[in-house]
């Protein structure tokens, strides 16, 4: 990475006669050789070490406002919903050259640009307590020094954080026409000791995390439709499904397993073996009108509802577990996945012009991977970083959730890169909306 | 080492390409630093700048640009920077990262050790390239901003 730049530090200081200082008492006095002679020009640049390099520098001040830690702290919030969407650098305050308090909600561009910033954030927080008046300004350093977004939210000290990933949801908008995902939650399964595991909720970048689930037994495989988070029970002589607002009442009950619901089409689709083999089922979100999708001796588990009310799920009818999508209505079945051996949890990209599918492959351990449906392209997401798994797209399909055995929930872009920890402790199944 | 050279002194020994890693690491370790002619300076930091007969070399305007007062004053674009910050204002600055270089612009009549100590931080904040700005012999008279000779 530093050879590309040998010839033209070479060229320079040839071509210009440079003084050459060391950190040694080196005598001498270099009368310029060749004179004026013309620059010559760069060659060819092969850039392989700037992923960095498109990346949008943007400045976020604290907010300004008489309670600077609540100031400092919604900041924080946007920074890190900036950082971890992977489209931006947010730039060292320690850099920063303006004057803030001169400056308050406007902007000098010189400061700015001397630290490199193509956009700057800026906030204030009028009020206390309960009654805060927070405006959020974005300036784009190339559009002039009129804010090209500017928001104002009214509402309690407990309501800054989501107001911060609004205004960061609007900034994306602003800033690349389809806005961000900032407002949403990572739904998952924990253990929660010997023979009990728990589903919880969480906001997507860690913070408040609650339990779903009563407490008691084993509550896994969550997801999100009407009524609120979707899960399964086990029970004695079986497992039966329901949701977080139905107080413990079994919405979808029957002879074995029934696990695993995913809402779309109006219905809910899971996993039973009710008819003796695991087969895909739907029914209505009351629990009536069950009717069988799948129908095959193999194993048919792990149904995912994806864009235009498509389904994934795994399947072992071509021998070892495979991602497979269908309609609706089971017809139209198509296996998606054909490396490895063993492929397992699809979730859907919910933006359909997308056409991505994340799964867990399997092979000694276990890792993230993308598939786009319509090309067969694959992307590895991780790759020598433990056991990742149970992958779950954010709504806007920029970010990547999986459980990681490096202790959490981690985050990442769709091809793997700036992994990053959200929620701490044992995580599985994971669902994000 | 010497197990594979094998036949004793006496034959010549064939000579290796040679060792480029010496120049590398040489390389690596330099400041560059080579003098710029100030153009129309847009910067609205007042310095006397040294004049000098050395080659011109265009100035990249886009770069920026560290100026020096005869107070010894150190500014950053047109930004003061107390000089307890200056360290982590330029290690930490985004611009400089990507560009790599500098512009200093340090009035004539600043002494040298605080120049030198200016160079010294703008070294350990990793920038390799350092330029020099003076003003061209013969002053401003000389260098109309439309350049007709």
């Amino acid at each position: 990475m530093t050879l590309r730049r040998l010839p033209s530090l070479l060229a320079a200081s040839l071509a210009l006669g440079a003084l050459v200082f060391v950190a040694l008492p080196i005598q001498s006095q270099e009368a310029p050789s060749e004179p004026s002679e013309p620059l010559p020009e760069r060659g060819v640049v092969i850039e392989i070490d700037s992923p960095e390099r498109s990346l949008y520098k943007i400045a976020v001040p604290n907010l300004r406002g008489a309670n600077t830690a609540l100031g400092a702290s919604g900041a924080e919030v946007l920074r890190n919903d900036l950082t971890l969407v992977s489209l931006f650098q947010v730039l060292d305050a320690r850099s920063f050259l303006a004057n803030l308090e001169q400056e308050g909600l406007n902007i000098t561009p010189g400061p700015w640009s001397a630290v490199g910033a193509q956009g700057v954030i800026k906030g204030e927080i009028r009020g206390s307590g309960g009654s805060l008046e927070v405006e959020m300004r974005l300036y784009e350093l190339a559009r002039g020094t009129t804010a090209t977004l500017t928001r104002t939210y009214r509402g309690g000290q407990g309501e800054l954080r989501g107001f911060m990933h609004q205004f960061a949801n609007e900034v994306l908008r602003q800033l690349t026409g389809t806005a961000g995902a900032f407002d949403s939650r990572i739904a998952f399964a924990r253990r929660a000791g010997p023979g009990r595991k728990d589903v919880y909720i969480a906001d997507w970048d860690g913070h408040d995390v609650g339990r779903v689930s009563d407490g008691n037994g084993v509550n896994m495989l969550p997801s999100f439709g009407p009524g609120g988070i979707w899960y399964s029970k086990l029970t004695e002589t079986g497992m039966f499904i329901t949701h977080s607002n139905a107080g413990g009442r079994r919405i979808i009950d029957g002879d074995g397993l029934n696990m695993g619901p995913t809402v779309c089409n109006g219905r809910v689709y899971f996993t039973s073996t009710r008819d003796g083999n695991s087969e895909i089922y739907s029914a209505s979100t009351s629990g009536g009108d069950v009717r069988r999708i799948t129908r095959h001796p193999a194993i048919d588990v792990s149904p995912a509802c994806g864009p235009g009310g498509n389904i994934a799920f795994v399947s072992t009818r071509h021998g070892s577990p495979q991602i497979f999508t269908m309609s609706g209505d089971g017809s139209g079945v198509r296996r998606v996945t054909f490396r490895g051996e063993h492929n397992q949890t699809p979730s859907w990209c919910q933006r359909g012009d997308q056409n991505l599918l994340a799964f867990t492959g399997r092979s000694g351990g276990m890792d993230v991977f993308t598939v786009n449906v319509a090309t067969g392209q694959y992307t590895r997401l991780t790759q020598g970083q433990g056991s990742n798994k149970d992958p779950a797209f954010s709504p806007d399909c920029r970010m990547v959730a999986f459980a990681s055995s490096r202790g959490g929930i981690f985050v990442s872009n769709p091809e793997g890169a700036n992994q990053n920890q959200v929620i701490r402790g044992a995580a599985e199944t994971l669902r994000w909306r | 080492m010497g197990m594979s050279s094998g036949g004793g002194g006496n034959g010549r020994a064939p000579l290796g390409e040679i060792n480029v890693t010496p120049l590398v690491d040489v390389m690596l370790v330099l400041l560059i630093i080579f003098m710029v002619a100030a153009p129309m300076m847009s910067t609205g930091v007042e310095v006397d700048l040294p004049q000098t007969r050395a080659p011109r070399m265009e100035m990249d305007e886009e770069k920026l640009i560290l100026s020096i007062d005869a107070q010894q004053r150190v500014f950053l674009g047109e930004e003061e920077v107390p000089a307890d910050r200056l360290e982590e204002a330029l290690l930490n600055n985004a611009r400089l990262q990507a560009d790599d270089e500098i512009y200093v612009r340090a009035d004539q009549t600043v002494p040298y050790g605080f120049v030198l100590r200016v160079f010294a931080t703008v070294r350990q904040a990793g920038i390799e390239k350092l330029g020099l700005v003076t003003d061209p012999a013969g002053g401003a008279a000389d260098v109309p901003p439309s350049g007709s000779e």
